[in-house]
């Protein structure tokens, strides 16, 4: 699991929000609008003020255990009804993709 | 094929105590075996518990379905049934545009065929988990399964043969594997194909195939042909060990008879076993020996970058002619039409199983090197040297049952011969030759299997028997029943009866492997990022719609619920609409499927990170659905969209759209 320590926040890094876009183009995009409305699963427009870095990562990266544990991540199966899927992501790919998430 | 029993229980009683050994005759039920012999707590030995695993995977042929299916041992319980050489509607295998040229062949589109030995790969004489070959009898040709994946890898047509029986058996490391011709033909040009049939011995020949496995890609070629005198081969076995570089082949109607071979071709007391010298027929390929004769023949390979099927397409064929080349070829004596050609563990021994035989003949090894070497024979066949059966001789089971057919063995110095006109397996001492045990089979077995049992290294711990018939086993189901398989516990010195469990298809052959050497090399999805598909849509912004002529192309994407795009106009009638359909899921066990109203071929079934493409042509002007058939989620059956149809003349504009209510993008 991802802890806040292994998390560190900046400026945002324009590279890694890039290769987080790209990554989001193919892997999330079917589902998530940028916006602020839900299409399959919540937009993404101010999630990084709404939600800890942390829990984010953990929703892409682990969503098993947080389905099983994590109250958050069960209210929004029961808003939503569509089990958020395991993209495969890796850690970089996450993190990047979290970089993305804090320029909406 | 599956006979019917053509007697009755009662009158059988009265036949089975003079029971002769007539090939028509179906097998039947021997008198005074009980309906179950099941003993003790055989259930506890068989029960794997809900949510365990099994210890084997079973790869059991599908016999005239032409699939390969995968059973649980000790359980028998059905895992996956593969699509090789037979099309299959769930999936889309043979209907996709992707993977119907895995079924092409020099004859065109063959969607089906009559698969029978699933034969392991080989490492060091050891099956290793990495593929698992298959032999397509009609229409000869071999397949390779990728045990990652569990679907069909690649599939080679064997030219100059018919009816590729005696095949796919592999050489210890898998350099090869063969394919012998169960019917001998006419070869060559066009004239030389076609003569009389009455012209069998001057003309028919048979012919062995040995083929390479790329051990990177398992793209299969054809190394080498070897030409033969007219046969019909039937099993085979590499050597090990001692016997390592040697093949030795099974062959019958040694009479070239052409005709009721039922009669005319059980009339000599001795066929062959055939033993071919594969290192020497190599070395000679290499050295640029042989001939290239015609051989028009088609290998196909799944290309798992692009998941499409790439084929090469070979005119020709390099063949070994023995006169050529003395040394290459033997012929053993053997009693009588032999089945079965099974070398033991040790490599030591060949065991000829000879379907019309009252015994069962033992050749060393070691005996026919010497024999080669003292050049000591009693004439020869097709101008094929014989060596004579004495000096070639181990040893004979006397009396060990009716109709030997297969024999496999375990890691103890015994073997395991099935008989299926006597319904039973017999055990016994491959050195001593002596009868251990025989237990009955339910009815009429044909091959039996050991866990790695025509191996270096067997498993042992069960012998499975594939029956022919089930008659009175198992809840009727009309005129056809179901075929069946027993597994009996060789543990200790008396095989045990522990389960029946019934099978898809005919259950021809088998092989089991530790589930341990299989489940590390599951594939679980395949990467999106190495989707090299030329339709693929890595995502939903690379959707889209292009007409080319007459041709619609549509890229479209599923993601748990639903497809993009989901609403398209413009088609017309007359189009061809092609729908690439890419599963942006990467998480294993996420399939979607795609089906719409009206499709003439089949639908399709995308595992995650895959592409496929469904032809469609509309017939008439409308609105037409299409939707996942496979339950993917609770909004599954919201997983659906529309395709307008205007008439040939319309002026509709060609769009693809996902229309989202309230989505601000």
């Amino acid at each position: 699991m991802i802890t806040a320590a292994d998390i560190t926040l900046g400026d945002i890094d324009k590279d890694m929000a890039a290769k987080g876009q790209a990554t989001y183009d193919v892997k999330c995009q079917a589902c998530h609008s940028t916006g602020p409305n839900r299409v399959v699963g919540p937009g993404w427009k101010g999630v990084t003020e709404r939600r800890k870095p942390e829990w984010i990562m953990n929703m892409m990266l682990n969503i098993d255990v947080m389905l099983e544990t994590d109250p958050e991540a069960q209210k929004g199966l029961e808003e939503c009804l569509v089990r958020m899927p395991n993209q495969g992501l890796s850690k970089d790919e996450g993190r990047e993709v979290l970089e993305f998430m804090r320029t909406l | 094929m599956k006979r019917p029993l053509l007697m009755t229980g009662t009158t059988l009683g009265v036949i089975a105590g003079t029971f002769l050994l007539v090939n028509s005759l179906p097998g039947c039920r021997p008198s005074g075996t009980t309906k179950s012999v099941v003993t003790g707590d055989a259930a506890s030995k068989v029960y794997v518990a809900p949510g365990k695993y099994d210890e084997f995977y079973n790869f059991v042929s599908g016999g005239f379905s032409g699939q390969l299916a995968v059973y649980g041992i000790p359980s028998g319980r059905l895992l996956r049934e593969i699509p090789v050489f037979s099309v299959d509607p769930e999936s889309g295998y043979g209907y996709s545009e992707e993977t119907k040229d895995m079924l092409t062949t020099s004859h065109g589109f063959i969607p089906w065929d009559d698969s029978h030995h699933p034969e392991l790969s080989q490492t060091d004489g050891i099956p290793d988990g990495k593929w698992c070959f298959i032999n397509g009898n009609n229409t000869p040709r071999i397949a390779l399964i990728d045990l990652g994946t569990f679907r069909t890898g690649s599939i080679i047509e064997i030219p100059n043969s018919a009816g590729n029986h005696s095949s796919p058996f592999t050489t210890g490391n898998s350099e090869y594997v063969v394919a012998g011709t169960r019917f001998s033909i006419p070869m060559g040009d066009e004239a030389s194909r076609d003569v009389p049939i009455k012209t069998y011995k001057e003309n028919f020949k048979g012919n062995v195939s040995f083929i390479h496995p790329d051990p990177e890609t398992g793209k299969m070629n054809i190394a080498f042909q070897i030409v033969t005198p007219g046969v019909n081969f039937d099993l085979s076995h590499a050597g090990k060990g001692p016997s390592e570089g040697w093949f030795f082949f099974s062959c019958y109607n040694t009479e070239q008879a052409y005709s009721l071979l039922e009669v005319n071709a059980s009339q000599r007391d001795k066929d062959f076993i055939m033993a071919v010298n594969w290192k020497l027929a190599e070395q000679l390929a290499k050295e640029g020996k042989g001939k290239r004769v015609p051989g028009k023949h088609h290998s196909n390979w799944w290309n798992h970058k692009t998941h499409s099927t790439e084929t090469t397409v070979y005119e020709d064929v390099l063949q070994l002619d023995p006169k050529d080349h003395p040394g290459l070829l033997y012929f053993m004596p053997c009693p009588k039409s032999p089945h079965g050609c099974d070398v033991d563990p040790t490599g030591k021994y060949i065991v000829g199983s000879g379907k019309l035989a009252a015994l069962i003949p033992v050749f060393s090894f070691e005996k026919i090197q010497k024999a080669i070497a003292a050049n000591d024979l009693e004439g020869d066949f097709g101008g094929i040297p014989v060596l004579k059966y004495e000096s070639v001789l181990h040893g004979e089971v006397k009396k060990p049952g009716l109709g030997p057919l297969h024999t496999e063995f375990d890691a103890n110095g015994n073997a395991y011969t099935s008989f299926f006109v006597s319904s039973e397996i017999v055990k016994w001492n491959v050195e001593k030759l002596e009868v251990l045990d025989r237990v009955p089979t339910y009815y009429s077995i044909g091959h039996l299997s050991v866990p790695g049992g025509d191996s270096k290294k067997p498993w042992g711990k069960y012998v499975i028997a594939y029956n022919k018939i089930t008659k009175d086993r198992y809840l009727p189901t009309g005129p056809e029943l179901t075929q069946s398989a027993q597994l009996y516990s060789i543990d200790g010195d008396k095989m045990e009866l522990l389960l029946d469990f019934p099978t898809t298809g005919e259950p021809h052959y088998a092989q089991s492997i530790p589930a341990e050497l299989v489940k590390p090399r599951e594939v679980k999805f395949f990467k999106i990022e190495e989707n090299e598909h030329p339709f693929v849509a890595k995502g939903e912004k690379e959707t889209k719609i292009e007409r080319r002529g007459k041709e619609v192309h549509v890229w479209m994407t599923t993601i748990r619920s639903h497809f993009a795009p989901d609403n398209i106009e413009g088609v017309k009638l007359g189009d061809e609409v092609y729908f690439h359909i890419t599963n942006l899921e990467q998480d294993w066990d996420v399939p979607h499927g795609f089906a719409i109203k009206g499709a003439a071929n089949a639908e399709l079934l995308l595992m995650p990170g895959e592409t496929q493409t469904l032809k469609w042509v509309p017939t008439r002007v409308g609105v037409t659905p299409m939707y996942c058939t496979d339950f993917c989620s609770a909004l599954h059956q919201e997983m659906q969209g529309y395709v307008r149809v205007s008439p040939a003349n319309s002026t509709v504009p060609l769009t693809a759209l996902t229309v989202s209510v309230d989505a601000e993008m």
